[in-house]
């Protein structure tokens, strides 16, 4: 996080001095370093941590501070850094929005540098253990993304970034910090254990990787997740966000955090939504007239998003993307 | 004196004898003048016009995707576009600067809104852009500096949207800088726009106001919107209209209408040119012009009776 200008070293020569006011007089505006972590203003006391692998939300109030997601394991130490800069408090909740490695490799440093917000350890008669997870912050998550985490196959996590707390069903409510917070379970989208986390005083929604600025959707399908899943999250969180209307050109309206990416708002959420639903209606187009999968490729159902949202290397591929939508009306019959 | 001192002063002369940059005053209201780009300006284009824009095969793409029943859902009813309609729409500009409380320096100009276009607030005060993950807004982040008599503004952190009014896009990695001039009554704007993902080229438009204090702009912030839900939410639901690839029933139109051929139809940075009139060289125009054919801004009396002919 870089907020202040360097300071400079000054020669004490009155030469020196001039020569630098002439170079101030025609300096460009500062720039923040790639190299450090983009920490983001989203509403008084609620920010966003960009550059750790998946965005972080902070919430800061009376209880402490309240984290949705925790990057990567090797950025834990920045993103502390970061954290205290905004906040003396203690960091009392983390949610965790899927099972990424992105999203979750920070819980074990970020959670034992809090503190429970569950009584005090060994005060309370219960074992810290269980019920205050030793002291450190609870770490909350949807139940699928501990059965995946702790599963003896596929990718495997260590025990120290688990979730200490995880919920079943629809949602999970809690008040914390002045803020209504609902845990919303996101069924099939990204993956079978998505949630989003919607601060409903603060008006903002933190979406996981349902909503992802920089790509395609990562619809992984090993893990549960589906392209009607992702259309129907994505329409659930367009129900959710308050458009600034009738009043456009104010600023109240309701913020997203998205998994990746640029701080979104209605429109950002509802142009992400058209791409996907159109990208699969031409894919379900293909599979319905029995287009194999090599057929669907070349015909490129992502053309006019490409550019903007593809890849061609990386961890998540537009042939990737493509597949997994095909996944879902391969075999199914025409459409409608 | 020694040299090194001498250079010194010379220096510090310099930089204190240097001639102020001017900085006029662009406050006022700022009629329209339309008698450029008139297809713009008026009802709007047809349906798959994309001549003179410099889209390339992904904006292509996109631009034939789109349906107007878009515009039927309530989610995109009430969507801005953004500060590149300053010079591609009819409207006319109030413009007002903001002072530092203080030293009553210029903090900012901000060119007014419209019906369907923000405030676009351009600031002098040396600020830098946000974060490329801070919001990206329908007015963008402006920032500007007076070079000479030119104010230049660059924008950046704006929504997509669309650079002509038929769905041709502009993403939101776009980019445009403004060189704002005055002449007296006159004001023009001349705007760059740089789109990473839907242009090959720059997207250069220059427009002209003239200063009229009777001209009635209003407020100047845009007009307030309520959407309609014109169809039942279970016939929508996970809906957005589109067009399949090649199944665009308007990619025709313009060619039966006027003769265009769908290659310039279809537009891209080489229509943009003049010299690509030289390859339309077997061109011939319809016998009857129904529709854009000089009426409007210069003069030429509207065709309203149907013949074709200018009345």
């Amino acid at each position: 996080m870089a907020i202040t200008r360097p300071t400079r070293v000054i020669s004490k020569s009155w030469l020196a001095g001039l020569m630098i006011l002439a170079a101030a007089a025609f300096a460009g505006p500062f720039q923040v370093s790639s190299n450090e972590l983009d920490v983001v203003e989203v509403r008084s006391d609620f920010y966003m941590i960009a550059g750790a692998g998946g965005n972080i939300a902070v919430q800061i109030g009376p209880a402490g501070v309240i984290l949705v997601d925790t990057g990567v394991t090797e950025k834990s130490d920045k993103i502390l850094a970061a954290i205290e800069r905004l906040s003396r408090g203690r960091i009392r909740y983390i949610i965790n929005t899927s099972t990424d490695a992105d999203h979750v490799g920070g819980n074990e440093k970020l959670s034992k540098a809090g503190q429970t917000i569950l009584g005090n350890p060994g005060s309370s008669g219960f074992s810290d253990d269980v019920y205050s997870n030793s002291g450190a912050a609870s770490v909350l998550a949807h139940e699928n993304v501990l059965t995946r985490m702790s599963a003896l196959t596929g990718q495997r996590f260590p025990f120290a970034i688990w979730p200490t707390k995880t919920y079943a069903g629809r949602a999970y409510p809690m008040y914390l910090n002045g803020d209504g917070i609902q845990v919303l379970h996101m069924p099939a989208a990204h993956s079978d254990g998505d949630s989003i986390v919607f601060f409903r005083r603060a008006d903002v929604i933190v979406t996981g990787d349902t909503l992802d600025t920089t790509r395609f959707p990562v619809i992984d399908t090993a893990k549960g997740g589906s392209i009607q899943g992702e259309i129907d999250a994505l329409n659930r969180l367009v129900d959710l966000t308050v458009p600034p209307f009738p009043l456009a050109f104010r600023e109240d309206r309701t913020y997203l955090i998205p998994g990746h990416g640029f701080v979104c708002d209605f429109a950002d959420l509802v142009a992400y939504r058209s791409m996907v639903t159109i990208i699969r209606d031409r894919i379900q187009d293909m599979a319905g007239k029995g287009f194999t999968l090599q057929q669907v490729k070349a015909a490129d159902p992502t053309q006019g998003f490409r550019k903007r949202y593809g890849a061609d290397t990386g961890s998540w591929t537009t042939d990737m993307f493509v597949e997994a939508v095909y996944k879902g009306f391969a075999g199914k019959g025409p459409k409608r | 004196m020694s040299l090194l001192k001498t250079a010194a002063l010379v220096l510090l002369l310099v930089l204190l004898s240097a001639p102020a940059f001017a900085q006029f005053d662009l406050s006022g209201t700022w009629a329209s003048r339309s008698n450029q780009d008139d297809m713009e300006r008026g009802a709007g284009p047809d349906p798959v016009d994309y001549l003179g824009l410099p889209l390339n095969d992904e904006g292509r793409a996109k631009a034939l995707s789109y349906n107007y029943s878009m515009l039927s859902l309530p989610e995109y009813q009430c969507g801005y576009l953004t500060p590149f309609y300053i010079v591609l729409g009819p409207f006319g500009l109030r413009i007002w600067s903001e002072l530092d409380p203080v030293t009553g320096r210029v903090i900012a100009w901000k060119i007014g809104g419209w019906v369907d276009r923000d405030v676009t607030t351009i600031w002098v005060d040396g600020r830098p852009h946000p974060s490329p993950n801070a919001p990206h807004t329908y007015g963008g982040f402006t920032t500007g500096v007076w070079e000479g008599d030119t104010l230049t503004a660059y924008t950046t952190h704006m929504k997509a949207s669309m650079i002509r009014r038929n769905g041709a896009p502009v993403s939101d990695q776009a980019t445009m800088t403004m060189h704002i001039m005055r002449h007296g009554d006159f004001l023009t704007i001349r705007a760059v726009i740089l789109d990473p993902v839907y242009f090959s080229e720059p997207y250069v438009r220059s427009r002209v106001w003239m200063r009229d204090p009777t001209v009635n702009l209003g407020n100047g912030v845009s007009s307030p919107c309520e959407p309609i839900a014109e169809l039942p939410p279970s016939d929508t639901a996970s809906v957005v209209p589109h067009y399949l690839p090649g199944k665009n029933p308007f990619v025709n139109e313009l060619t039966e209408k006027h003769n265009i051929p769908r290659e310039a139809v279809l537009g891209g940075a080489e229509t943009m040119y003049p010299e690509y009139r030289e390859k339309l060289t077997g061109y011939v125009p319809p016998a009857i012009c129904k529709r854009y054919c000089g009426c409007g801004g210069l003069g030429v009396p509207c065709i309203t009776d149907g013949s074709g002919i200018p009345r």
